[in-house]
């Protein structure tokens, strides 16, 4: 059985926030089964799943790679495709959580906001109340929207554990 | 201020004001790439994930999931979705996708101790039924079992329950939505007779209060929570609270957060009633006309093995808990217990936990004096660091909101209810409280049962692929629910085993002793989902067992299988999933499974072809069966009566359950298709419509029953989003028992709680029934008064913190596609160990340090995290089960609610020290 390689991976995916350490999460995994004619082929059990051994083994574990960029100092990740919300380029490990009264992240990319500083602006869609107005356009944040990491999520350096044949 | 402002402030300023200085590329605006739409064709669908049911639109391209959006049609989540909903176009394409049936072989030949092979279909086929048979013959109908799911569509949970029920005539069907919301379903059949919430999501934006309980919904539920954030942001005067046993995302949005210990909702719970009637805050007039009072034994275990027969040896004293308990100090308390005496209690009613009587109103509060404010915050306060004085002012805002009879509450709960070995009780207690307020059945408030998967509601529990039911609420033990059954299905009488199977926690026990010996997984992950998973793993592999897992991906179960099935994925295949709010959406198919996968459904007609009738319709062994007109230990055989009614011995149970001539008559192509596929009828090379006979026949049960569903075709038009059932000359019903909105009232009521099932019930005191005479209780619902009871196991000297599991927003389960999403696995590349920054340093450990964390079933390693979404009080950990690298349910316990036969999952005791 063909075995994918750390470097195809490694390509495939290009993670863009300067770290020079080697992703420590990438798992050989098994290849799907293509369709050969000579013999059968066969995959032990350790190279099921995602995490290699037996179930009996304990898998090794290893630090994390958290993304500890200030926002500002990355570069967004590219997008499986259009409608996917775009992941947290920057750390938001010391931010403080999102409240009520309280949006750590509107406070630089709040359209407003966003005209002083380098951060996006969230866009115009983000300010329609889909449920109550959908065709008027509002001019602050939606509150279904207001709890912004139920989307947009922060991204460590982490290399994927299986190929994805979805981006072309 | 703190840091983490002080950081956020520091940021804002010097972003703002070093433009210029910024590194790196240009950016780009996001919301710009309407280009890579282009050519994309879209389509209502459904999400895969959560019981939240979210409507997504989604798009293809040449044959490939492109992308999927929310559906701004769907008044679920009008237009929005989480980052997983997103991700729904993404978990079909990871690069190990099975194309092929793999068979553990050796030289040619199936070997427990070969390597995965690819094999024909054929050639699976020939082994599963093979090792079918061997068991079969050796330990009839109860020998074999299948594990299901609440990810199950409700044509493939009724084929599996029409297979495994009408065909094999064996009763070991059991979803892992038992690990989900069994507590909820044994709550709802004890208080209302009938499954599932009165109310519906319309609620949340009705309602003057949310109250939390156990439910994490920001994370778990996170667009049903975007709501309930919209609702309080436009909302001044309406609350939000949330009672947990550490901060999380839920409390981030909440007005209070109450930091609780483990186990003591059953305290607050009955605090708050206390309350309620001290302050004669009851609506007499709702409770007088439709309400009783009930309660029920208090010895009844923790669900655990009777035996130690398999047990480690360190799990004895734990186990032993399971025939004699030695109540605690605030156990004797909450009893009326003298708590200076000893009290050791054998377990007698584990058997029959489930039985109940009616109590007088008296009685009622009597059972509820020992709930002091002062009694219960020392009970119940969860965070050490937490003054005490400041709790009770929490605890007394929690029932100010209850008693308030001019504030409309909703009170949601999720896992930390349902998984708790009184999960059946803690359930109850929430409707408790309502009911006795008045507050349920109503607009705007309602005590409501948020469910974990996306059809647990739709299939588990309504088509009933569960050990013990059949479709709409009926139960295998019920003569009328099997001969109703027999009639649907056109079986010889006394086909149906009347004795209930293994719920899913015990077919892995019986795997272990041998009772069960082949296994069929469908859409779970059972082994790495199960409680206590070291027992599970070794009976997998070392007992004579044949384990069949079906999936579309190579998963944790996947190792210890003798045989993998390739499946057809979410959009590569028909189905329909009924969601929390009792929503039944549908989905087309929109583009096709790889390689040789199949879809399930296919694969339980193709293998139900290799029975015929005179196999499995003779007399067969059932261990211990004994119902009335059946001979002890046996069901009969049926061969004469099938004959007469026109079956042929030689006929194929894919000929009498599935092919029949109504189910044909479902012709294929059908219009409703509207120029899609469907892989089970390509794969099958039919001319009907499999998902189509299956909906519509499954249909019939609940017809008249209180829970219609209107016809396929509906579903699918283009403008229905999903209707709530019961489905009344095409309207859905929002508000079940209340007369203004629900068909099902009797003419003139107001309310009526008209679920059949437990109406009948003896009279009795706290301490037990006080004679035979039954009452009924139609119409009535239950008001149940249950005692604060202790966890099956609780921290000590070896084992000192409180370990709890559970999910993440950005994977789902398992992990098993979500983790196959490169944005969702380096969002949360690993499960990590939440735990208090105090409990880390004491332990020498800091964060993404690897710690150990061992209990007296198992021990795993994950990194240490002390910041972030989950916030700890010192003695608990957090550590979520979605990675198969950190395999944590070797440590759990698997005690389940002795009522709903769930397991707690939220708490055990572990030690964690520096890996």
């Amino acid at each position: 059985m063909n075995k994918t390689s750390l470097a195809l991976l490694a390509v495939v995916y290009s993670l863009s926030c300067g770290s020079s350490t080697p992703p420590p999460d990438a798992v050989v995994t098994t290849a799907p089964p293509t369709s050969q004619p000579a013999a059968a082929p066969a995959t032990p059990e350790t190279e099921i799943g995602l995490a290699p051994g037996t179930a009996f083994d304990q898998p090794a574990q290893a630090p994390i790679a958290f993304n500890t960029a200030d926002p500002g100092e990355s570069e967004l990740r590219p997008r499986p495709n259009a409608e996917f919300p775009p992941a947290i380029p920057h750390s938001i490990d010391g931010f403080s959580t999102i409240t009520r009264t309280e949006n750590p992240c509107l406070d630089c990319h709040e359209p407003e906001a966003a005209r002083y500083s380098d951060a996006i602006a969230l866009p115009a869609s983000h300010e329609v109340d889909l449920r109550r107005a959908p065709d008027s356009q509002g001019e602050e944040v939606a509150g279904a929207r207001w709890v912004c990491t139920s989307c947009h999520v922060a991204q460590t350096d982490t290399a994927p554990l299986v190929e994805s044949t979805s981006r072309r | 201020m703190d840091s983490a402002l002080s950081r956020r402030d520091f940021i804002r300023t010097s972003v703002a004001a070093a433009t210029a200085a910024a590194v790196g590329v240009p950016m780009v605006d996001p919301s710009h790439a309407a280009d890579l739409d282009e050519g994309i064709s879209w389509e209502k669908s459904v999400c895969r994930f959560c019981g939240v049911g979210c409507g997504v639109v989604v798009g293809t391209r040449d044959g490939h999931v492109a992308a999927v959006k929310g559906d701004p049609e769907c008044p679920v989540n009008r237009g929005l979705l989480c980052v997983k909903g997103y991700a729904n176009a993404d978990i079909l394409y990871g690069a190990d996708r099975l194309h092929k049936p793999l068979l553990r072989m050796k030289d040619g030949r199936f070997d427990k101790r070969g390597d995965f092979t690819e094999v024909s279909w054929e050639r699976a086929f020939d082994e599963m039924e093979r090792q079918f048979k061997r068991v079969h013959s050796e330990l009839g109908p109860t020998g074999v079992g299948i594990m299901g799911s609440g990810q199950y569509t409700i044509p493939e949970g009724y084929a599996a329950v029409k297979l495994l029920k009408a065909g094999w005539r064996s009763n070991n069907l059991d979803p892992n939505a038992r690990h989900c919301m069994a507590s909820a379903v044994a709550a709802f059949m004890q208080v209302y007779g009938i499954d599932e919430p009165s109310g519906c999501y319309d609620d949340i934006e009705l309602t003057d209060a949310v109250v939390t309980w156990g439910s994490n919904m920001a994370e778990m539920h996170p667009m049903l929570w975007a709501r309930v954030v919209d609702h309080r942001l436009r909302s001044p005067d309406a609350k939000v609270f949330n009672l947990t046993t550490y901060s999380n995302r839920t409390s981030d949005a909440a007005d209070l957060e109450l930091v609780i210990k483990p186990q003591s909702d059953l305290a607050i719970w009955n605090y708050i009633a206390r309350e309620i009637v001290l302050r004669d805050a009851v609506d007499h007039d709702f409770v007088d006309n439709h309400c009783v009072f009930a309660t029920g034994p208090t010895d009844i275990g923790f669900g655990m093995p009777s035996t130690d027969a398999h047990a480690f040896p360190a799990e004895l004293d734990t186990l032993a808990r399971q025939r004699v308990v030695t109540l605690t100090r605030d156990e004797a308390i909450a009893q009326g217990l003298d708590p200076s005496e000893k009290h050791v209690i054998e377990q007698r009613s584990a058997a029959a936990a489930g039985a109940h009587w009616v109590i007088s109103f008296d009685e009622f509060k009597r059972g509820l004096e020992p709930y002091t404010l002062d009694f219960v915050a020392g009970l119940a306060k969860g965070d050490p660091d937490e003054d005490i004085e400041t709790f009770k002012k929490k605890l007394r805002s929690l029932a100010d909101l209850y008693v308030d009879r001019k504030r409309k509450v909703v009170s949601f709960w999720t896992m930390g209810f349902n998984q708790h070995s009184r999960g059946t009780w803690v359930n109850e207690q929430a409707y408790m409280v309502h009911l006795l307020t008045g507050k349920q059945a109503k607009p705007g408030s309602g005590a409501f049962s948020l469910t974990g998967q996306p059809s647990a509601c739709g299939t588990a529990r309504e088509v009933g692929t569960f050990a013990h039911r059949l479709p709409a609420d009926m139960v295998v033990a019920n003569p009328s629910h099997r001969a109703r059954s027999e009639e649907v299905w056109k079986l010889p009488a006394k086909t149906l085993n009347p004795k209930v199977g293994s719920h899913i926690t015990q077919q892995m026990r019986d795997l272990e002793s041998g009772a069960m010996r082949w296994l069929w997984v469908q859409v779970t992950n059972p082994f790495q989902s199960t409680a206590n998973a070291n027992h599970w793993l070794e009976a997998a592999r070392e007992k004579d067992c044949f384990i069949v897992v079906s999936d579309i991906y190579p998963t944790y179960s996947c190792k210890v299988a003798d045989l993998i099935l390739p499946c057809a994925g979410h959009f590569e295949k028909w189905g329909l999933y009924g969601n929390s709010e009792r929503r039944t959406q549908a989905w087309r198919q929109v583009v096709d499974p790889p390689g040789e996968a199949r879809s399930d459904v296919w694969q339980m007609l193709e293998f139900s072809k290799r029975f015929t009738v005179a196999e499995v319709w003779g007399r067969q062994p059932v261990p211990r069966l004994a119902a009335e007109g059946f001979e002890d230990g046996f069901l009969p055989d049926v061969l004469a009566e099938a004959r007469a009614m026109g079956y042929r011995p030689d006929q194929t149970l894919y000929d009498v359950l599935f092919a029949t001539e109504t189910a044909r008559g479902f012709a294929w192509p059908d219009p409703v298709a509207n120029g899609r596929s469907c892989c089970t009828v390509a794969a099958g090379d039919l001319d009907w419509f499999p998902e189509k006979a299956l909906f519509e026949e499954y249909r019939r049960f609940g017809l008249d029953h209180a829970h219609d569903l209107a016809s396929f075709d509906t579903y699918y038009r283009d403008d229905v989003r999903g209707l709530r059932w019961p489905v009344i000359d095409g309207k859905e019903t929002r508000w079940r028992f209340n007369g203004v909105y629900d068909p099902y009232v009797r003419d003139g009521a107001d309310f009526d709680f008209y679920g059949p099932a437990l109406k009948s019930l003896p009279l009795g005191t706290l301490s037990g029934p006080t004679g035979d005479e039954k009452v009924s209780l139609e119409g009535k619902a239950k008001i149940f008064l249950r005692p604060y009871a202790a966890p099956a196991e609780s921290p000590g000297d070896d084992f000192d913190m409180w370990l709890c599991t559970g999910r993440v927003l950005e994977h789902w389960h398992s992990g098993s596609m979500t983790r196959r999403v490169p944005e969702l696995n380096a969002s949360q590349p690993r499960a990590q160990i939440f735990m208090n920054p105090a409990d880390a340093a004491s332990r020498g450990l800091a964060r993404n340090d690897v710690a150990l964390i061992e209990s007296r079933r198992g021990a795993v390693k994950a990194v240490v995290e002390t910041i972030g979404r989950n916030r700890m009080p010192r003695g608990t950990v957090y550590v979520p089960w979605f990675d198969e690298g950190v395999p944590i349910n070797k440590v759990t316990l698997d005690a389940t609610c002795p009522i709903s036969k769930q397991t707690d999952f939220k708490k055990c005791a572990v030690r964690v020290t520096k890996a």
